[in-house]
């Protein structure tokens, strides 16, 4: 019997969707809803783990889930926190300004719209100005990595884990039929 | 699998989230109380995971919680469930859960925030607690058996070294 596949791939593929959810400004909203971004991450990783393994590999376990979700967790918090920084580094003033131009134009049609309660305006700026602030110091870099580091690999490995009970194990597929001898 | 060994990670298990929801209310209270240190803490972490709106949060002594109210009932929801999985005879024989049931339980939450967003249907204080408890007092059922299966797992495996091969394997240790 075949050994399982390495999870490497599948987990760094998870922590980059993390990572690309929680760290490009916008994006980043869909975390409001209960870290559905670091869920859907750990679950994704999960889903692309079990597409690797064939009839031959022994079947995929709950502890594979697990690990997996908890290293998708890792690499997703240190791309969200090298992404967040190079953003608020990079960007210089003018850029700054145009994107949140951008974020309250949003937020306003969406005030507007009745999608999200009044006030929520104020709230994204006063974190647009905190992430700003923060971003640009090393004691704020560290402090944001810190936090990601302790919440990222927990809820990930929970995505992981509701990723494994939808998709569960991989049925064992039937060899293919011998052709007929003539 | 040992009824022991279960019982102790389903403590560990509550354990924790019962301080992480201690932690939400803590929030406020701390701020009400004057440390305002501890309590921009504990804002802080729980704005990693919420966007913690005033408008859409529970208040005590006029300070918000560390999280929205759909956030609040998602995790005490899952904390009632964590009591309630041992009177369920939950920890006793533990199954895997079926993959219905948990999209059963996301479909609710799913469509409550699709609506809301697309402005067909203005989500409530109500809807959100709804949707919320019914998500995380199923979750524990989902997620726990799992939990529990997967530690075993890692537990019970022994690394060994085959020593024709050199491949590093793992084997289940026999009871």
């Amino acid at each position: 019997m075949l050994e399982k596949p390495s999870k490497l791939r599948s987990a760094i593929l998870g922590g980059l969707i993390i990572g690309a959810i929680s760290g490009i400004p916008g994006l980043n909203l869909l975390n409001c809803c209960c870290c559905a971004g670091i869920l859907l991450g750990g679950a994704i990783s999960v889903y692309l783990y079990r597409r690797e393994f064939t009839s031959e590999m022994p079947p995929m376990e709950s502890s594979d889930a697990l690990i997996l979700g908890i290293i998708a967790g890792i690499v997703g918090a240190l791309i969200t926190t090298f992404l967040s920084a190079m953003i608020s580094l990079i960007l210089g003033p003018v850029e700054t300004e145009m994107m949140r131009n951008f974020m309250e134009k949003l937020t306003q049609k969406l005030e507007d719209r009745g999608s999200i309660p009044q006030g929520t305006l104020d709230n994204m700026r006063d974190q647009f100005e905190q992430a700003m602030k923060e971003g640009g110091t090393v004691g704020g870099i560290l402090r944001s990595l810190v936090y990601a580091l302790i919440l990222y690999p927990i809820f990930s490995m929970l995505g992981g884990l509701i990723g494994f009970g939808i998709f569960g194990k991989k049925k064992p597929t039937a060899p293919p039929t011998p052709p007929l001898q003539q | 699998m040992n009824i022991s060994f279960k019982i102790k990670i389903y403590i560990i298990i509550t354990f924790l989230v019962a301080l992480w929801c201690a932690g939400i209310i803590a929030a406020p209270v701390l701020k009400h109380a004057g440390l305002h240190g501890s309590a921009d803490i504990a804002y802080s972490i729980f704005s990693r995971i919420c966007h913690q709106n005033d408008a859409r949060s529970f208040h005590v002594e006029g300070e918000k919680f560390g999280v929205c109210i759909r956030c609040s009932a998602i995790y005490f929801g899952f904390l009632a469930g964590l009591l309630l999985m041992p009177l369920s005879g939950a920890l006793k024989r533990i199954r895997v859960p079926k993959p219905m049931l948990i999209i059963t339980v996301i479909i609710p939450i799913f469509v409550d925030i699709m609506l809301n967003n697309t402005g067909l249907h203005f989500s409530t204080t109500i809807t959100r607690m709804a949707t919320g408890l019914l998500f995380g007092g199923a979750m524990p059922w989902c997620i726990v058996p799992l939990f529990i299966e997967a530690c075993s797992q890692l537990i019970n495996k022994k690394k060994i070294h085959s020593p024709d091969s050199g491949v590093c394997t793992y084997v289940r240790k026999t009871q």
